[in-house]
């Protein structure tokens, strides 16, 4: 298994009555609540972390796109991957990923990642996401389109970085007569493309036709399966079986030395996570369109309850969140391994709420010192046959 | 837009009026609603005014339908393809209202809690010429909410200002 530390550069500090008052912690939550001056201090100190985990021998080091919300603070991942290309030296740069579906000119994407390319010595991997629900109120961007901009602008970026020739594009929602970026990315054909998956079977197909990760996002282990199972047979379909390294399991991880302390600590966190960080409505997280009527209906048939629904217990029953010392999170990956039935790749959401910084510096430390030397040999090709 | 929920199966269900009538769609049960998609303020259920009577409520306890939640996400799907961007709205409006040459009636509702009615009368005063008129005791669904006084508006503005005594008509531009 490779190991990433994924930051969500959270804004913790939230009032008081937050609860009571506020529906959501992105689009419609005041921005008033945001302190720049505390702004400041959390993006050097989570640029601080995220350099930590470089040199702490993490595979990789990874940052996200989210927009008006206060449940992650990037709304460009690139420039913080970009701050990062410079001050660490061995882990990837996860970029994981940019919101193509909400960009209105997705070449820029293709420039700024070609950019990241060499500034990081071919470090970085791409993700490619559509963007949540609320950011197609919060950049106008027609939901109903979503799916098609999503498709066409990946299929766009790719061709700029593998075009030896200068070609145009007139497609149904983007229109370039000249494509001919400069600089080309350094790795070829092109930096890996990662694409997180919930479901949807499209999705699927879509990573197991170019052979991209895919990735899990927050969800009950039993799911997790189903979704690594349907990409695992969409390869199968087509006749072959994916590296490990091609599925990548994501998950809350919290390490402390002992497990009375790790749960002491992280409970308040994973409770800010689950019922604060990702707060949000219904309307916010499906305009219309959004979802296509089957992927609706197979979201409402399989009983998936809000995030805000669950409490601490289950969430780790559930494989939701890993808490615990070294030796209570080796065995409990373990199992998650087996039960999902097998990944190449963790990315470990580290920083997800408000520890402290020593908590998460600790954390992460005690990860990479005790807990990766354990699972690294499970995961890799040879043992693919098994899982 | 107003029957949020269901197939629109069309019913025999008419409101009279003096020399036609209007066929009502309905789809779902309950009072009719409309649902506005949008951040700050909206994302809410609009009630009508005075709504028309409601089909009969199913037994207490009955689950929701999933086949009704499908059929008013595809409804909203559709109204969403036409007005997300630009919202609701024609940014070019204001110039091109100026163009209409037409006999104009701008008649809108007393108590539009969705379009505040300063719209209306903005359209009046941007349309040459045009008349404004206002149906009293009414929310947003008009032609449904007061049928019999809105085709009263318009039958009279239309007997009024018959096609060939149009300008355009004298000067042969119309057809």
């Amino acid at each position: 298994v490779k190991f990433s530390f994924f930051h969500l550069m959270p804004y913790p500090d939230l009032p008081a009555d937050f609860d009571e008052k506020y529906d959501a912690s992105a689009l419609t939550y005041p921005n008033a609540n945001f302190d720049p001056k505390l702004g400041a201090a959390l993006y050097a100190r989570y640029l601080d972390e995220l350099e930590y985990a470089d040199k702490l021998g993490f595979d990789g080091i990874a940052v996200n796109e989210h927009h008006q919300s206060a449940y992650g603070l990037m709304p460009s991942p690139n420039l913080m991957a970009a701050a990062l290309s410079r001050r660490t030296s061995n882990a990837r740069i996860m970029v994981l990923g940019n919101a193509i579906g909400i960009r209105g000119n997705p070449l820029r994407v293709a420039e700024e990642i070609a950019m990241l390319d060499l500034m990081s010595g071919g470090r970085v991997d791409s993700g490619f996401v559509r963007g949540i629900g609320w950011e197609y109120f919060g950049h106008s961007i027609n939901p109903t389109r979503s799916r098609a901009r999503f498709d066409e602008a990946h299929d766009l970026i790719i061709k700029a970085w593998t075009s030896p020739e200068l070609f145009s594009w007139y497609g149904a929602n983007y229109e370039y007569r000249y494509v001919n970026i400069w600089p080309r990315p350094v790795q070829q054909p092109h930096p890996p493309i990662y694409i997180p998956g919930a479901g949807s079977t499209e999705t699927m197909k879509f990573c197991a036709e170019r052979k991209y990760t895919y990735m899990s996002v927050y969800a009950p282990t039993r799911i997790v399966r189903r979704w690594f199972d349907g990409y695992r047979q969409a390869a199968a379909d087509l006749g072959y079986v994916p590296d490990p390294e091609k599925i990548a399991f994501s998950v809350p991880v919290y390490v402390a030395d002992t497990d009375e302390q790790a749960h002491r600590e992280a409970r308040p966190v994973l409770e800010w996570l689950y019922r604060k960080g990702l707060k949000q409505t219904p309307q916010m997280v499906t305009p219309p369109g959004y979802m296509s009527p089957g992927s609706l209906r197979g979201v409402l048939m399989s009983g998936m309850r809000g995030l805000g629904g669950f409490s601490y217990e289950e969430l780790l029953a559930n494989g939701q969140a890993v808490v615990g010392s070294p030796a209570s999170v080796t065995e409990r990956l373990g199992e998650l391994y087996a039960q999902l039935g097998g990944f190449g790749q963790l990315i470990g959401l580290f920083a997800i709420g408000p520890a402290a910084h020593e908590q998460i510096m600790h954390s992460a430390e005690l990860f990479a010192t005790e807990v990766m030397p354990a699972l690294r040999p499970l995961g890799v090709a040879a043992d693919a046959a098994t899982t | 837009v107003a029957d949020v929920g269901a197939d629109l199966v069309p019913a025999e269900d008419f409101l009279e009026l003096p020399g036609g009538r209007v066929h009502l769609l309905r789809g779902g049960t309950g009072e009719p609603v409309l649902f506005l998609h949008a951040a700050g303020g909206a994302g809410a259920w609009h009630p009508f005014r005075d709504p028309p009577p409601a089909a009969p409520a199913p037994p207490p306890g009955t689950p929701p339908d999933l086949d009704v939640i499908i059929a008013a996400y595809r409804e909203a799907t559709s109204l969403a393809r036409f007005t997300w961007v630009p919202y609701m709205s024609d940014p070019k409006l204001e110039r091109r209202l100026g163009r209409i040459t037409a006999p104009t009636l701008v008649a809108a509702p007393s108590d539009d809690r969705l379009i505040p009615v300063a719209h209306a009368r903005r359209y009046a005063q941007l349309i040459g010429g045009a008349r404004y008129a206002e149906v009293a005791e009414c929310g947003h669904a008009m032609y449904f909410e007061r049928p019999v006084e809105f085709a009263e508006l318009v039958a009279t503005h239309l007997s009024a200002h018959s096609l060939v005594s149009h300008p355009l008509a004298e000067s042969g531009v119309s057809r």
